[in-house]
């Protein structure tokens, strides 16, 4: 690597220059890694280990809701280890941007359905006993500083009902850290209505879960409240499929940003090569091989957008680690991270942009003709 | 003395290369903005154009949404009645009760289901709606015919005309495609509401929307609404409820406002970095100009006019780029109430002229900079420059 230092005084022979490209690099990295992470995060929604859960909702809409009635004629298929009701609600705490999941459901059957949520014996116990009481994520807790044992007042978001509740517990979980689950019986009584949203029903064989939810759609069929019943992951899906087609629509966003950086930094590249042609060309002369110039040059260019994407990828790294972008997005994308695999698309459209941007003005320089370049005033 | 602005346009040409890479690099960052721009009015278009600025919506006091308000038939009875409602054709007042429901129908492209919002109607409803029956005609009252929207009727399947499609134990035929002028009618489909009543087993209305005769009227009807205590309902104008649903569209107004900060900033930078670049290989030019009596302020105003320049050139090409996009009709979830709005993205005059607004300011602050540090060059210094 005697060459190493070569490589970086050529960098840093215009610092300003540099300097600009490494930060447009570095915004426009930032934002094609969040794009891709986003999308990311929705495929691999719902991808729970312990998925040994149907989620039974309305034929008709998620907005429609089931009778409780069909809990019962659940339990008998065969198959069905246990039936927990569900509700979203909604809502928020104090202000509409403290806006978080806040669910209803079946306190007693809580660490038996969903048992990838942690939570102490004694906790999840107050949980059951008090009707009005509620357990809480740890990231929600840490977020507005609440502590077991306080009572607090949500604000409704769907159902003409602001839930008052104790906070009984904490559950932990590796990506669902903002929720706030409540009594599926405390919801009822204040509305009467014996409906509620989804049924999430936990199998005994997980392999049979597709003729399992076949078998619970058709008991359902001829009734006036028929069902659809997805995989956890199927349900989870639907979300995603409801905001449109947002695949496309990043993509779209995120190749033209990498586009327009090639564009850029091609300028920018071509003024560093045209700014040494003298020096390119001594170097000729004192015996430097065309491919070796290539080298050179190919190598300064690509650990500048390498810098770019350090910065970018980076920082996008640093910063959705640091804070809680569920804040502001009304409690969406909870515990959002870089994963490795969003890093490593952008480290290579990274060496993308800086072979395709560098490459004419490098390639123009090692096919330089010593004469002509020692002739040549800039 | 100004320089002349021959010598900025000739710059232009001499480096046409790379000025011509600019260009297209900011034409390209402009029309991703355009794009963004264009999405959001479309979206602004479909929800808060849609409502009426001076029809009063009646919904149950809590309620947020139309999907989650009921309002009984004894209220609605009450309302018919209160004075300075305006008359329809028949005599009749313009108070139109109705039923807004979700149907979970396929996509036509995909198959997957997606809430479409239906609407129930009756004629008064159907005459204070004014929408352009593209094809076929209205439903007959009473049936199970049914008045499918342009972009529905797109999206889909089974809703052309003569089409029939099924929900819950009901079939339901559509009769006609009308077009609602982008707005959120647009993503709906309307029936007879007395028929989507007892075939959904409803025997309250959502909402009812009243047209007031004038606004001496509005702001009486509003007061003996609120004031009845039989009723319990809020009451407020169309528009305003279309306002308030944008709140669903969150992710949205996130995704525009991030991309659209991140685009704005690429075109300074971008900008910047050219314009330092242009500057470096004629140093020996300013110079020159400097020493032939040009001021500071002459050649810090020129080097931001010829940058202002690129970019304005930038934010056109960046419109071209955009113009294709307009009128592509897509859809997401207002996540409020799980129904699905379409739209399109709308590159209209308004769009194209502040995108252009945008791509020149960034322009002027990603030239000011080069500007400064051309305009102190010492004199001496930049002609001994090679």
């Amino acid at each position: 690597m005697k060459f190493a230092k070569l490589i970086r005084r050529n960098l840093f022979r215009n610092k300003l220059r540099s300097f600009l490209m490494i930060v447009l690099m570095g915004a426009i990295f930032f934002l094609v890694a969040t794009l891709i992470q986003i999308l990311t995060t929705f495929e691999t929604m719902g991808g729970a280990p312990t998925s040994d859960r149907l989620v039974v909702q309305s034929a008709f809409s998620l907005a429609t809701m089931l009778p409780y009635s069909h809990e019962q004629k659940l339990r008998q298929v065969p198959g069905v280890v246990e039936v927990c009701k569900s509700q979203w609600l909604g809502g928020y705490y104090k202000e509409r941007r403290n806006t978080f999941a806040i669910l209803s459901l079946d306190a007693e059957k809580f660490k038996t359905v969903f048992p990838e949520f942690t939570i102490s014996d004694d906790e999840n116990a107050a949980f059951i006993r008090d009707r009005q009481g509620a357990i809480v994520g740890d990231d929600l807790m840490k977020r507005f500083g609440w502590k077991i044992g306080d009572r607090i007042t949500l604000h409704r978001e769907i159902f003409p009902f602001d839930p008052e509740v104790t906070i009984r517990g904490v559950v932990h979980h590796t990506v669902m850290g903002s929720v706030l689950y409540l009594h599926q019986d405390y919801f009822n009584e204040a509305l009467k209505w014996n409906r509620v949203g989804t049924f999430w029903v936990k199998v005994k064989d997980p392999n049979q879960m597709a003729a399992l939810s076949q078998q619970i759609d058709a008991a359902f069929k001829n009734s006036e409240d028929p069902t659809e019943t997805f995989t956890e992951k199927e349900f989870n899906r639907q979300f995603v499929n409801m905001m449109g087609n947002i695949k496309v629509f990043f993509g779209a966003i995120s190749f033209c940003s990498i586009f327009m950086i090639v564009l850029l930094a091609a300028i920018t590249m071509s003024m560093a090569a045209r700014e040494r042609v003298t020096e390119v060309a001594v170097l000729k002369a004192i015996g430097f091989g065309r491919g070796l110039i290539l080298g050179l040059m190919l190598t300064e260019f690509v650990v500048t957008t390498l810098m770019g994407f350090v910065v970018g990828v980076g920082g996008a790294a640093l910063l959705y680690r640091s804070i809680d972008i569920a804040k502001w997005t009304m409690g969406f994308l909870p515990n959002f991270r870089l994963y490795p695999s969003t890093a490593l698309i952008c480290g290579v459209a990274a060496i993308a942009v800086g072979l395709l941007a560098g490459g004419l003005p490098s390639m123009k320089s090692a096919n330089l003709s010593v004469v002509d370049g020692l002739r040549k005033v800039v | 003395m100004a320089i002349p602005l021959k010598y900025n346009t000739g710059n232009l040409v001499a480096r046409r290369a790379s000025m011509l890479l600019t260009i297209l690099g900011i034409g390209v960052i402009n029309a991703v903005m355009l794009s963004m721009l264009a999405l959001w009015h479309g979206v602004k278009k479909t929800t808060i154009a849609s409502g009426s600025p001076t029809d009063l919506i009646v919904m149950r006091e809590s309620a947020e949404t139309e999907l989650s308000s009921w309002v009984t038939r004894e209220a609605y009875e009450i309302i018919r009645t209160i004075p300075g409602i305006a008359k329809a054709t028949n005599g009749q007042p313009l108070v139109s009760p109705e039923l807004v429901i979700l149907f979970k129908l396929p996509r036509r492209d995909s198959g997957n289901g997606s809430n479409v919002t239906v609407r129930g109607l009756t004629p008064a409803g159907l005459e204070m709606r004014a929408v352009k029956v593209i094809e076929g005609r209205v439903f007959k009252p009473g049936t199970s015919e049914v008045l499918v929207a342009k972009r529905i009727h797109d999206r889909f399947a089974n809703t052309s005309v003569g089409d029939t499609f099924h929900f819950g134990t009901t079939d339901y035929h559509a009769v006609g495609v009308f077009d609602a002028a982008g707005t959120a009618f647009d993503s709906e489909i309307w029936v007879d509401e007395s028929f989507l009543a007892s075939a959904r087993k409803r025997n309250a209305y959502s909402t009812v929307l009243v047209r007031p005769a004038d606004a001496a009227a509005s702001k009486q009807i509003v007061d003996a609404v609120r004031n009845d205590n039989r009723l319990k309902l809020q009451i407020k104008t169309e528009r305003k409820y279309y306002e308030e649903q944008t709140s669903g569209l969150f992710g949205i107004i996130i995704l525009v406002g991030f991309v659209t900060f991140f685009m704005v900033i690429g075109a300074i930078l971008g900008t910047m970095n050219t314009m330092f670049s242009a500057i470096a290989s004629r140093t020996r030019e300013l110079g020159t100009m400097r020493a032939l009596g040009f001021k500071r302020r002459a050649i810090l105003m020129s080097i931001v006019i010829e940058s202002a320049l690129v970019s304005l050139l930038g934010g056109v090409a960046g419109v071209l780029l955009a113009l294709p996009i307009n009128g592509i009709s897509t859809g997401t979830t207002n996540f409020r109430t799980f129904s699905e709005i379409a739209f399109n993205f709308r590159v209209d005059g308004s769009v194209a002229l502040t995108g252009i607004v945008i791509a020149l300011v960034a322009g002027v602050a990603g030239g000011l900079l080069p500007a400064v540090s051309a305009a102190r060059m010492p004199i001496t210094k930049a002609l001994r420059e090679i």
